[in-house]
């Protein structure tokens, strides 16, 4: 396979940290796509299944 | 996703196991020729023994991987690493009740991720360019049938954009767990891929489908400035990565781009060269000034390199303002106690916490929460310990899959 040098953008050594995220009081590191905001409840409310973002279809755009 | 967070190593591997292909596809997502030389059994079982330690999760595919002359030899040794692996094959199977069983043997094979690329044989050949429907379409259904999780995956081309309901009913129809739909990466095909109008029409009814089954998925490798959707930042240099045929460590399947090979350097000390920061850094400048950059990192890197571009050819002007990001209300037993469906990976930065390929990388005051989700403690607990912030980040573990909620023990 031949090699493209990338010629175009300056090479990084280190991370841009200029917009560190903090979801969750600086928890997270990162920005999550839906915030969640959990109440407690003293009986088996409802309590929903995991959001099972699909494992297999999750990186499809891999295939 | 993490565009600002670097691990020291990747953390999930697809692996190209061979250049071999019993299709043709008119958008073969491959960048290397078919004739290409591939590893053996013998040299994929020594390149994974040294990758191991930094092995969270694998995807296997090629090539078709199954058309690997050791197939079965890899994929038995894969599963006794003991991390989560998924295989993404056409669905054209040589000795299909074999592979169906040595599936069914492994302890930790997720599923199958299968390409189906139409309604019917007309337009699914149309992209494979090959007599495959039938086959493809009858072992997803046997595959489904023996107790398997699998998944579709269609590429949208001009060829399917128009029949995503049907596409959608015949999936469900084989017993599959989730239909995917992604857009086409790689170098021009006009006559094949969609305008940038269809594109944009098409995801809209994919999104309204997944609205009322969220079986169905669209893959959100689209910049949020060409869609008006939320997105998550590309994983492809930063916690995953793809090794060729030959053992040649890549960002991801569609970058035609070398960081090392696996032969000649470890991996800590590809992901750390110019090549890798190189790719990070491929981020247009205008993205910068995007309110939507953090989640977006600036569209699909591998496609602008395709295509001799500057920047991914969907990305438009940069945002002033975010897309809507949606605020989930959830109620929890309050003495429910949290167990960790995760393993955590110690860096610099703090940890990645880690669950198959998705990867939440959080500050080192994170831990003490972390080490708490063991089982024993109740969300109670965990709200007076760490807060209405450390119950919110339980929560979000929990709708992510991380964390499972116990109430069956003391």
């Amino acid at each position: 396979m031949k090699k493209e040098p990338i010629t175009t953008y300056p090479a990084l050594k280190s991370p841009p940290q200029s917009e560190t995220l903090t979801a969750y009081g600086g928890l997270v590191m990162a920005e999550e796509e839906e915030e969640i905001l959990v109440k407690l409840v003293p009986e088996r409310d409802e309590i929903p299944p995991p959001n099972s973002a699909d494992l297999l279809a999750e990186f499809a755009c891999e295939v | 996703m993490m565009p600002h967070f670097y691990p020291s190593t990747p953390t999930t591997y697809t692996l190209e196991l061979t250049s071999r292909c019993n299709n043709n596809c008119v958008g073969c997502g491959n960048v290397f020729p078919r004739s290409m030389d591939f590893l053996s059994g013998k040299e994929w079982r020594e390149l994974l023994a040294l990758l191991k330690p930094h092995i969270f999760s694998l995807r296997i595919t090629g090539g078709e991987p199954t058309l690997h002359p050791d197939f079965e030899e890899i994929i038995r040794y894969v599963d006794g690493f003991g991390v989560p692996f998924v295989i993404f094959s056409n669905g054209r199977w040589q000795n299909p009740q074999a592979l169906i069983a040595l599936f069914k043997s492994c302890t930790n094979l997720d599923g199958l991720l299968i390409s189906v690329h139409g309604k019917d044989a007309s337009s699914h050949e149309a992209f494979t360019r090959t007599k495959s429907f039938i086959e493809t379409v009858e072992n997803i259904r046997l595959a489904a049938l023996a107790g398997l999780r699998v998944g579709t995956n269609t590429v949208l081309t001009r060829a399917n954009y128009k029949d995503i309901e049907e596409i959608v009913a015949l999936a469900l129809s084989l017993g599959v767990s989730s239909v995917a739909f992604s857009r086409y990466y790689g170098k021009p095909i006009p006559l094949t891929e969609l305008t940038e109008k269809e594109l944009k029409a098409t995801i809209e009814k994919i999104v309204a489908l997944k609205q009322r089954d969220k079986r169905v998925i669209f893959n959100n490798c689209v910049p949020p400035c060409f869609s008006g959707l939320p997105t998550k930042s590309c994983p492809s240099g930063v916690t995953h990565c793809t090794i060729d045929p030959l053992g040649n460590v890549r960002p991801c399947t569609h970058a035609p781009l070398i960081l090392g090979n696996l032969f000649e350097q470890p991996i800590e000390e590809i992901w750390d060269s110019e090549a890798t920061w190189r790719w990070r850094s491929m981020i247009p400048s205008q993205c910068r000034e995007c309110a939507e950059f953090a989640n977006c990192g600036g569209g699909c890197r591998a496609t602008a390199m395709q295509r001799g571009l500057e920047k991914d050819p969907l990305i438009k002007k940069p945002l002033q303002k975010r897309v809507s990001k949606s605020i989930k209300q959830l109620k929890l037993y309050q003495w429910a106690r949290p167990i960790a469906h995760f393993r955590v990976k110690e860096e610099q930065f703090g940890y990645l916490v880690v669950n198959r390929s998705t990867v939440i990388p959080v500050s080192s005051r994170a831990r003490p929460l972390l080490d708490a989700l063991d089982g024993t403690v109740t969300l109670q607990d965990i709200k007076e310990r760490f807060g209405q912030e450390g119950l919110n980040f339980v929560g979000m573990l929990y709708t992510k899959g991380f964390v499972e909620l116990r109430e069956d023990l003391g």
